[in-house]
């Protein structure tokens, strides 16, 4: 049995081939220099205007977030008050701190310090002997700020406390704990920085955010302070 | 950027027949020549590295089949715009042709994509199944009912299975 289709197909072969004017390589060629030009030109422009607002007056380069550290899990509503988030600090022992510690001494920039402190221990503190190696006379502001609002919705969290320490070196140690209260109606966030401002008395209401995993809010309201944060925890409503 | 000296060769040689294949799948010459110059012109960004494969048209091809297949739209509103500039001297399909594709145009894309490439690639069932990433069994399936359909809807002509 002969299959009819494909003498169909043979057909439709020689006419489509009779139609066919290829564009032709030199087409190709133009078409995608063309492409790579416009390319070009879009990543001048978009480096031109990135260079015009980095230079503008009242603009600030774009910052990266400040790291934070790898603050855990906030307790859970209705958890027990044993279940507290306890706050990890970004620093490391000191035994860890090579590459950065060889930078020059900075003791004014609370990101250089923050990343720089020792925490040998859940909510303790320490300036290494590396760090006043590099800076004898260092002084650093540790401090924390406590934030209550009631409810879920709340939009502010009003500052409830605040200490601070400064770490010497005849004093290079301190605890600052972060350990929450029980459980209740109120959000609660601590928050524990270096740096030598105050805290503001209210920040947003960031605990919904942080309970969802998303921390970036927090250094965008804490940066305007000059802060560094270096442990967090937070606790959403239990009611 | 200059191009290697093989590629206006390997141009030349190969984008006739696929535009005939991309042709009968889109059902519209223009607009396959459209896709296959595309296909191209994604070669020739990367030639240095596709004219060291074995089988560059290999690669050509699943570009071109890719695009048909996502039917970029935006070359319709191109082909519209070009359709008053084709050579007034190019002689039209057959009526024969016109039915076939019109009839392809019907088939479901899974079915048109097959019968395609086994009539006007000569792919094989299993040709075909590495191609679309289908089962031979699928492949087979398309065929057979592709070849059903065409045949209905030209009226009756006789067809034969793989």
């Amino acid at each position: 049995m002969s299959d009819e289709l494909r003498t169909l197909f043979d057909r439709f072969e020689a006419d489509s081939l009779a139609q066919t004017q290829p564009p032709g390589a030199r087409a190709v060629q133009r078409t995608v220099r063309r492409r790579y030009g416009t390319r070009a030109v879009l990543v001048l422009a978009a480096a031109a205007a990135a260079i015009v607002w980095a230079l503008a007056p009242g603009t600030s380069p774009p910052r990266s977030p400040e790291p934070i550290g790898p603050t855990s899990s906030p307790s859970a509503p209705g958890a027990s008050p044993t279940a507290h988030s306890s706050s990890t600090p970004p620093a490391a022992s000191a035994s860890a701190k090579t590459g950065p510690s060889a930078a020059a001494c900075d003791p004014s920039n609370a990101s250089f310090v923050g990343q720089r402190l020792a925490n040998p221990s859940p909510d303790v503190y320490q300036v290494t002997a590396q760090m006043l190696a590099i800076c004898p006379d260092l002084t650093v502001r540790v401090a924390r700020a406590t934030y209550i609002g009631k409810g879920a919705s709340i939009t502010t969290l009003t500052r409830t406390g605040s200490t601070s320490v400064t770490l010497t070196a005849t004093n290079p140690s301190a605890t600052l704990s972060t350990v929450l209260p029980a459980p209740s109606c109120e959000s609660v966030l601590i928050v524990v920085y270096v740096g030598a401002s105050d805290p503001p008395s209210s920040v947003a209401n960031v605990v919904p955010n942080l309970s969802a995993g998303d921390q970036h809010d927090l250094p965008q309201y804490l940066q305007l302070l000059g802060a560094n944060i270096i442990a967090t925890s937070w606790q959403a409503p239990a009611c | 950027m200059s191009a290697r000296p093989d590629f206006a060769e390997f141009y030349a040689a190969t984008f006739a027949r696929l535009t005939v294949q991309i042709h009968a799948f889109v059902g519209d010459h223009a607009e396959a020549q459209d896709l296959v110059q595309e296909a191209y012109c994604r070669a020739f960004a990367r030639w240095s590295t596709l004219s060291r494969y074995d089988e560059p048209l290999a690669w050509v091809n699943r570009v071109a089949w890719n695009l048909a297949v996502s039917r970029w739209r935006r070359l319709t509103l191109l082909r519209r715009r070009m359709h008053d500039l084709s050579p007034p001297d190019v002689a039209g399909p057959s009526a024969a042709s016109v039915d076939l594709a019109r009839a392809l145009g019907q088939l479901p894309p899974n079915q048109r994509r097959a019968i395609v490439l086994h009539y006007l690639q000569d792919m094989s069932v299993a040709d075909i199944a590495a191609f679309t990433g289908a089962a031979e069994g699928t492949v087979k399936a398309w065929l057979h009912r592709g070849r059903t359909a065409l045949a209905s809807l030209l009226g009756g002509v006789e067809v034969t299975d793989v």
